[in-house]
């Protein structure tokens, strides 16, 4: 498959952490996070819960399903749902850029696709700069922001649980 | 020259269960025999180091097999572990007095057959 | 790595071994328990149950499933007990055995869901309490003395034989020599290579004639390619018969303990007889005064020549599982690839094609299309091979089912009667899968709504027992399972006043259904014939339930009854969900794939062919009214005015329904491979799945018979033109 990045093997990572943020190893405590954009706004995701990255294929309409579902894409043979991470996340919708790509991620035993405007980097930082849950206006997805990061002065980035937001999502 | 040893047990779970537990540990080439009848296809293709068998199988019971393999010639000194359970004592004895080199109670766990196995392949190459 | 990835693999096999053993349990149990009824059991089958019993506990035991373990070594004893003659089977022991195979599918299931052996929690104190309480448990009329009666084989058999005995074999032989029987020893010539069709072919001619206690193999054979095996042989019937068994084999026969003379006790065949003062113990008789004997027997116990026939029956059941084991998955790989081939042979169409419309590449293009005709002809051939392993018997469940059966008709009390035909109908196995339950939910409401107790049927006229008729058959491309009682019927009106009082109805509408119509009420939810919840129709799961399940499954369920003599549900199902042929639509400039199966005939339609009633577009075909459903206003999309013009419209029919598809275009027909959906659009219940028609972009399978349903059933209006959906 010529349109897919495959994610090196990180699971010999420990992942003991509750909140599903991938620890390194033990001398040199690091997180580690995908990086990608909605918006003007970076996210970063638990890197051990995507599972490969696509350039999306065409998708094909459902009908009478969730607004935030596109539809179905076929990767290798199977059919697996596109959700759209700017409805899902109350985002605008906006034009599809050449930088989109599907982020595939496990929830529920079931291999779903999660479109996003791009994806930027494997953002690591140590545990030291890692803030923690910030307070922000009461809402369902600021309740799923699990810290911030900075990388450089110019980033930062939104580190959210990605994986009860699906959870929730697909209740 | 890699040296072949024979599982038979009519139970394919058992069979992955030794084959799985052997491993790493013993230098072989397992072979895999679901019957008494099956065995005695194969024990004529190869010179095997060992075999370990079962005793209640359907046809040919595992006690059948080891007075053949003890009759002939060919497979007088393959040692033979017997890999049954507990329930009949009477079977067991049979076993050992018919020339079973070891008698393995299941349920056992990997180092145990493991072990046998081992002291076996031992004692035979300090024989040679 | 390796050592975990074996243990997994170990694992998985003793998941599957386990489940085998289960059926094979379950199946010869059920056999006991009609040979029980009419006599005595084939003590190879009570040895098989209790070697799976036996086989399961060393497996528990040795992959750690503690639970399992304790019931199998329960099981085990027990039947080790039996088959040495200790006991006898009692209604009370079966049950519990039934009882104890719940517990182990309930167990496996647990371990296969989660993954974990220690999921497991079981008491064992069940199987204690339920044979604690058996007033007719454990021991039989035979006590443990009576075994000092029996023969002592040493004095009659060489120790050079006794000596490879197991001790069931043992038994066994000392039972025969019990009855006096003659014990033969049969020197018999095998070829290595081809050991094990001889065997079989051995086994299949000496089964009529006797017991076969062991194989003996000899190591005195000179020539490497051959074994010589003695076949150690207890004769039930005389040496004439087995003369004409073993008719072209080269057998050396050899007698080593003569026939004897023990009136009553020839046939009898797992207890032994308890020693009679009349039994002659000195006088041995020739083979032909035996056989004179055993011909009067036969003549004198009526019904006892049915013993060799269910013998028979059960042996070919047991050879089903001589068959190679496939994970459903590889085959779903499997048909991915064929079905990718097909994408891939519709491109290489499309190119002879093109390639004919220039001149100078006609020879070329001709080659081609010959080419790739020999290889559609192939790729068709293993469509089919594939699906054909795919394909597995009905009897996987129908045995399920009986087991069910009788364990819920001791629980109501009343004498069912379950009549399986059809049993080798072949249906995918992921269909059986799925319906099972539906199917069980079924035979459970006839049990205990459908059949009447004992006395009303007497009142009625009718046989005491009731009768429960389970069928399964082929039709097209369909599969038909029937469960048809001989019970009350079911009343249309009381049905009628449950749905109205339920709000499903109005009374209006009530009024205008046919009978037909009424009895399919009760596929709604809330809609039952009884006000109770009983205990074994199983609380809040109601037919409506049923139907869905069925429906998922692309089939469909109907109801036939009549009061007072009984009811009759008929499932349709494809015979297959993962390749059908279907027809290729378009609605919205989107591409569909309807199933072929369900579509009776394509029309092509206009805003003028549709005339309303009450509202709802129809067309007149035949002279019969046919509503309409657009399906772009179906799937949300709806567009504003009447149908164009050349629209097509789709007659679909599942079971007696009719409904006309409205779809903008026909594209073409064409086989496709239905890849099921994921989890996350099991709200969508319109789409059988996706299919993948080489354009890269999956195309939605419609579910016609979902489609129908809602049609029929909801309140929502897809006939109507957009203007009034807005």
């Amino acid at each position: 498959m010529s349109n897919s990045i495959v994610i090196p093997d990180m699971a010999k990572l420990n992942t003991e952490s509750k909140n599903s943020v991938i620890v390194g190893k033990e001398d040199d405590l690091m997180l580690v996070f995908l990086g990608f954009v909605l918006g003007d706004e970076e996210f970063g995701v638990d890197l051990h819960l995507v599972k490969q990255i696509v350039i999306p294929p065409p998708v094909t309409w459902v009908p009478r399903v969730q607004p935030y579902i596109l539809g179905v894409i076929s990767i290798r043979g199977s059919v697996i749902t596109l959700i759209d991470a700017r409805r899902l996340m109350g985002f605008e919708a906006s034009d599809r850029h050449d930088t989109a790509r599907v982020l595939m991620v496990d929830v529920r035993d079931e291999r779903i696709g999660l479109l996003v405007d791009a994806v930027t980097h494997v953002r690591r930082v140590p545990v030291e700069a890692f803030e923690e849950s910030p307070e922000l206006d009461e809402g369902s997805m600021t309740d799923h922001v699990v810290g911030i990061i900075r990388p450089d002065e110019q980033t930062q980035v939104t580190v959210i649980d990605l994986k009860e937001i699906l959870l929730e999502a697909m209740r | 020259m890699t040296s072949r040893l024979l599982i038979v047990d009519d139970s394919r779970a058992m069979r992955a269960f030794v084959r799985g537990s052997l491993r790493g540990f013993v230098d072989c080439e397992i072979d895999e025999a679901s019957s008494g009848f099956e065995a005695l296809r194969l024990l004529p293709r190869t010179d095997y180091k060992m075999v370990i068998t079962d005793i209640n199988m359907p046809d040919i019971n595992g006690l059948e097999l080891i007075k053949f393999m003890r009759a002939s010639e060919r497979y007088r000194d393959v040692p033979i572990i017997i890999i049954s359970t507990h329930s009949s004592k009477q079977d067991q004895e049979k076993a050992l007095e018919l020339g079973a080199s070891a008698f393995l109670p299941k349920p056992f766990t990997p180092p145990e057959i493991v072990n046998v196995v081992t002291a076996l392949i031992d004692e035979k190459g300090s024989e040679s | 790595m390796s050592k975990g990835s074996q243990g997994n693999k170990a694992m998985k096999e003793f998941l599957s071994e386990a489940q085998d053993f289960v059926e094979s349990l379950s199946r010869n149990l059920i056999e006991i328990d009609k040979a029980v009824k009419t006599g005595e059991p084939d003590p190879d089958m009570v040895n098989e149950v209790f070697r799976g019993w036996h086989t399961l506990k060393g497996l528990a035991s040795t992959f750690g499933v503690e639970p399992l373990s304790l019931l199998a070594h329960d099981e085990e004893s027990l039947l080790d007990d039996i088959r040495l003659g200790r006991k006898v089977f009692t209604p009370h022991i079966l049950d519990s055995l039934f009882e104890s195979i719940e517990e182990v599918t309930k167990i496996l299931g647990i371990i296969n869901e989660s993954g974990d052996i220690k999921a497991t929690g079981y008491s064992d104190t069940r199987t204690k309490t339920t044979r604690g309480q058996a007033p007719d448990s454990g021991a039989s009329g035979q006590s443990e003395d009576d075994n000092t009666s029996l023969v002592d084989p040493k004095n009659l058999i060489d120790s050079e034989i006794l000596e490879v005995l197991t001790e069931f074999e043992e038994h066994r032989l000392q039972i025969n020599l019990q009855q006096g029987q003659a014990i033969y020893k049969l020197r018999i010539s095998f070829s290595l290579m081809s050991i094990d069709q001889e065997l079989e072919d051995i086994k299949g001619r000496l089964r009529p004639v006797g017991e076969v206690i062991t194989y003996l193999p000899s190591s005195e054979s000179n020539d490497p390619d051959m074994l010589d095996i003695d076949v150690l042989l207890a004769l039930h019937q005389n040496r004439k018969d087995l003369d004409t068994a073993l008719e072209g084999v080269s057998a050396d026969i050899g007698t080593l303990v003569p026939a004897k003379m023990t009136p009553g006790a020839r046939f009898d065949t797992v207890i032994p007889a308890p020693p009679t003062a009349e039994q002659p113990s000195d006088s041995l008789v020739t083979d032909h005064d035996a056989a004179a004997a055993s011909e009067i027997e036969r003549q004198e116990i009526p019904g006892r020549g049915l013993v060799p026939q269910q013998k028979e029956q059960s042996i070919s059941l047991r050879s089903v599982s001589q068959s190679v084991r496939v994970d459903i998955g590889k085959l779903d790989h499997l048909m991915n690839v064929v079905g990718e081939l097909n994408i891939i042979r519709n491109s290489i169409t499309k190119i002879s094609d093109e390639l004919r419309s220039i001149n100078e590449q006609r020879d070329l293009a001709n080659e081609l299309h010959r080419v790739s005709r020999g290889f559609d002809r192939r790729l068709a051939e293993m469509q089919e091979g594939i699906l054909e392993v795919r394909m597995v018997p009905v009897s996987q469940m129908f045995d399920r089912l009986s087991r069910m059966t009788r364990k819920m008709s001791r629980g109501v009390e009343k004498e069912i009667n379950l009549v399986i035909s059809g049993a080798d109908t072949e249906v995918d196995k992921l269909i059986i899968e799925e319906l099972s339950d539906p199917v069980m939910h079924i035979i459970r409401n006839a049990i205990s709504h459908g059949i009447e107790d004992t006395g009303e049927r007497r009142a009625g006229g009718k046989p005491e027992f009731g009768t429960v008729a389970l069928t399964a058959y082929q039709k097209g491309n369909h599969i038909l399972i029937e469960v048809e009682d001989d019970g009350a019927g079911i009343d249309g009106e009381k049905i009628l006043e449950v749905a109205i009082d339920k709000g499903q109805l109005s009374r209006e509408a009530a009024a205008s259904l046919s009978e037909r119509e009424i009895l399919n009420l009760i596929f709604l939810p809330g809609v039952t014939t009884t006000a109770e919840a009983n205990e074994l129709s199983g609380r809040g799961v109601g037919m409506d339930v049923v139907k869905t399940n069925i429906s998922a499954l692309s089939g469909v369920v109907e109801v036939q009854s009549e009061l007072g003599i009984g009811t009759k549900f008929t499932i349709t199902m494809p015979v297959t969900l993962a390749i059908i042929p279907a027809l290729l639509v378009s609605v919205d400039e989107n591409t569909f794939a309807v199933p072929l199966n369900t579509v009776a005939e394509a029309l092509t339609i206009s805003g003028a062919d549709v005339k309303k009633v009450m509202g709802i577009e129809t067309f007149t075909l035949r002279g019969q009214t046919l509503p309409l459903c657009r399906m772009d206003g179906f799937f949300e999309r709806p567009r504003q005015g009447p149908i164009p013009k050349g629209s097509r419209l789709l007659v679909a029919s599942l079971g007696q329904r009719r409904l006309g598809l409205v779809v903008d275009e026909l594209l073409g027909q064409q086989d496709v491979v239905i890849k099921t959906l994921g989890r996350s659009l099991d709200e969508t219940r319109f789409f059988a799945g996706a299919t993948d028609l080489g354009d890269q972009k999956l195309s939605l399978v419609i579910d016609t018979a979902a489609v129908i349903e809602v049609f029929f059933t909801s309140n929502e209006d897809f006939t109507q033109p957009a203007a009034l959906v807005e």
